[in-house]
């Protein structure tokens, strides 16, 4: 038999054209993906006017119409301010946590949340409410799953009822700045679970302990 | 890490996908099944252990073979403990040569099949599988190329009746279609059981069948690719074959098969080498790495989830069309492209539900595919002794 040839070319040309089709997804991806900051942009415009609004209700004098107003609207403040930092997690996973995009919705929904546990603070000592609030400081340098605080605090702080605020450490903003300082943040991850310091990683259960002690 | 495996996994999907349609596009005159100048006489080989179920529905669709040349079939069977020798012994009547032995495994029944075979093509045919009525018409062609020692049919599944067997329908069909493309690059690697033609003093010259290996079929394909002849691939002549029709079976069967392939694999390395041409410079050493590659994403995901579950609900919940989710997209799109044209080629009416099998499948199978290898290893390692499929 003949000796066998090798279609080096037809190898070539596929590479060639797999490559293209390879680039086009990903400059497509990654152009939905500025689109997608661009819309979280939005919505982090209209969540900071909604938290307005509910704040402003809250600074009526009496109590007897300021507190069922609050009761009733901030839980969903707070639900629609966790959606939205699902959202931008997801989106910082995609565009990376060095992203400038991302930083600066980082740091609008570091300032949102700090509005919301500040309305939070106010609220319940004139309303004679007590929840628990979980201050969660973390970085995503070095992230990995198994020693992601935010997973572990996700398996129990509905089960208290808990209000989480979560704070990355690495957003440049005079909010994360001054939490800082005011809670000497040294390292992370950093809990702060009614008003008690944790620092280094805790598994849930370990929350959970902290949580029904507290709560006994 | 995952993301940079899930990349090049997708990756490698497009440029197989891009290749294949190439090579075919580039190819597709000359893949059509050739005219035969000549008819040759040809013995047909069926080997049966405790086929009593099939064997009479084998022999009767190889008795209605439409054929213009001479031709035997020659039923051996290897010690079955139930009818099957009875069952083939009514065709004696018609022709057929009926030889009985003591069980000794499928490879041995088909050597002494060999060994009475007289006609200058010899085939090889399952029995539980039945063959198309224009099948030999479609295949003999390809001998008038004096290259050519053996001819491999289209083979499709006989009947759909579980869900398992439902989604291997399309897994034949794509195989198919893909050893036709590979035929282009002198490059099939395995001449299967259900009805592969050789050329008898070919296969008597290189010693028969190997009665060692757990996947004869592979084993002779290597032998023949290693002696430099051609394997072609037929795309008209269709072999219809019982597809295992429960996991369990299956698992034994791929278990069987890529025992087969690990350790033809190391047996016959020496075709990795430029003088193998396409065969040894890409098929093999790309097969060979993909498993590696395969074997080791497969660990490291199933590591990733048992270490972190919770994390994979953000992988499996994407809130943002990005890049992955593209690439994902073309890489489907590719493979959609595939399906689609192999169910064409081999007059498959419903490619979207082909399609919708794939898409079921090769999930299931990545996992299965994890198991099925460590058994496969684990089974090499201490060789247990398969003497039929999936027995043992």
């Amino acid at each position: 038999m003949e000796g066998r040839g090798l279609k080096a070319r037809m190898y070539f040309f596929a590479f060639v054209i797999s490559l293209l089709l390879f680039t086009v997804g990903l400059v497509l991806g990654w152009q939905w993906g500025f689109s997608a900051a661009n819309e979280m942009k939005g919505e982090l415009d209209a969540l900071a006017a909604e938290g307005s609004g509910v704040e402003l209700v809250t600074l009526m004098e009496n109590e007897t119409f300021a507190c069922p107003i609050y009761q009733s609207e901030f839980g969903a403040l707070f639900q629609r301010t966790e959606e939205y930092g699902a959202r931008l997690a997801e989106l910082e996973l995609r565009k990376g946590k060095l992203d400038s995009e991302v930083m600066s919705l980082k740091e609008g929904y570091a300032a949102m949340q700090l509005r919301n546990y500040l309305l939070q603070q106010r609220m319940d000592s004139r309303c004679g409410t007590e929840s628990n609030v979980i201050i969660y400081f973390y970085s995503n340098e070095n992230y990995s799953p198994e020693t992601d605080e935010g997973l572990q605090i996700g398996q129990v702080d509905r089960e208290f009822g808990a209000y989480t605020y979560h704070f990355d450490v690495n957003v440049d903003s005079p909010v994360v700045r001054g939490l800082k300082a005011s809670y000497a943040i040294s390292s992370v991850p950093t809990l702060i679970i009614n008003g008690e310091r944790h620092s280094g990683f805790m598994p849930a259960q370990q929350i959970r302990e902290v949580l029904e002690r507290q709560n006994a | 890490m995952s993301s940079l495996l899930g990349f090049f996994l997708a990756f490698v999907t497009v440029y197989l996908s891009v290749l294949f349609l190439l090579i075919y596009m580039e190819n597709a005159e000359e893949m059509e099944d050739p005219q035969p100048s000549r008819f040759p006489s040809i013995d047909i080989i069926v080997p049966a252990y405790n086929e009593e179920e099939h064997i009479a529905e084998t022999i009767e669709s190889l008795l209605e073979l439409e054929y213009e040349g001479k031709k035997r079939i020659i039923v051996v069977n290897d010690g079955s403990k139930d009818r099957t020798l009875a069952v083939a012994k009514r065709f004696v009547k018609k022709g057929v040569l009926v030889l009985d032995k003591p069980n000794g495994g499928k490879a041995s029944a088909m050597n002494v099949g060999l060994k009475h075979a007289n006609a200058e093509l010899v085939a090889v045919l399952d029995a539980d599988s039945i063959v198309a009525e224009d099948a030999l018409g479609h295949m003999v062609g390809y001998f008038d190329d004096k290259r050519v020692a053996a001819v491999t049919p289209m083979m499709k599944v006989w009947r759909s009746s579980t869900p398992v067997q439902a989604l291997q329908r399309a897994e034949y069909i794509v195989n198919s279609f893909a050893k036709k493309v590979l035929e282009q690059l002198d490059s099939i690697t395995v001449t299967p059981g259900p009805f592969s033609i050789y050329r008898r003093d070919v296969l008597s010259k290189l010693g028969g069948f190997d009665e060692k290996t757990v996947t004869e079929d592979q084993e002779i394909a290597l032998r023949i690719q290693k002696a430099n002849w051609k394997i072609a691939s037929s795309y008209g002549a269709v072999v219809y074959t019982d597809a295992p029709s429960s996991l369990l079976e299956l698992y034994k069967q791929r278990k069987r098969w890529y025992r087969g392939f690990l350790e033809n694999a190391w047996r016959y390395r020496g075709l990795i080498h430029p003088s193998y041409g396409d065969l040894g410079m890409f098929v093999l050493p790309s097969t060979l790495a993909l498993v590696v590659v395969g074997i080791f994403g497969l660990f490291y995901s199933l590591y990733s989830t048992l270490a972190s579950p919770f994390a994979l609900r953000v992988d499996l919940a994407p809130m943002f069309l990005g890049p992955s989710e593209l690439v994902i997209a073309i890489a489907a799109l590719c493979s959609f492209s595939l399906v689609i044209l192999a169910a064409r080629k081999l007059n498959e009416r419903n490619p979207v539900s082909l399609f919708i099998s794939t898409a079921i499948m090769s999930p299931l199978m990545a996992v299965f595919w994890l198991f099925i290898i460590l058994g496969a290893v684990k089974d090499s390692i201490s060789g247990v002794r398969l003497a039929w499929k999936g027995e043992g």
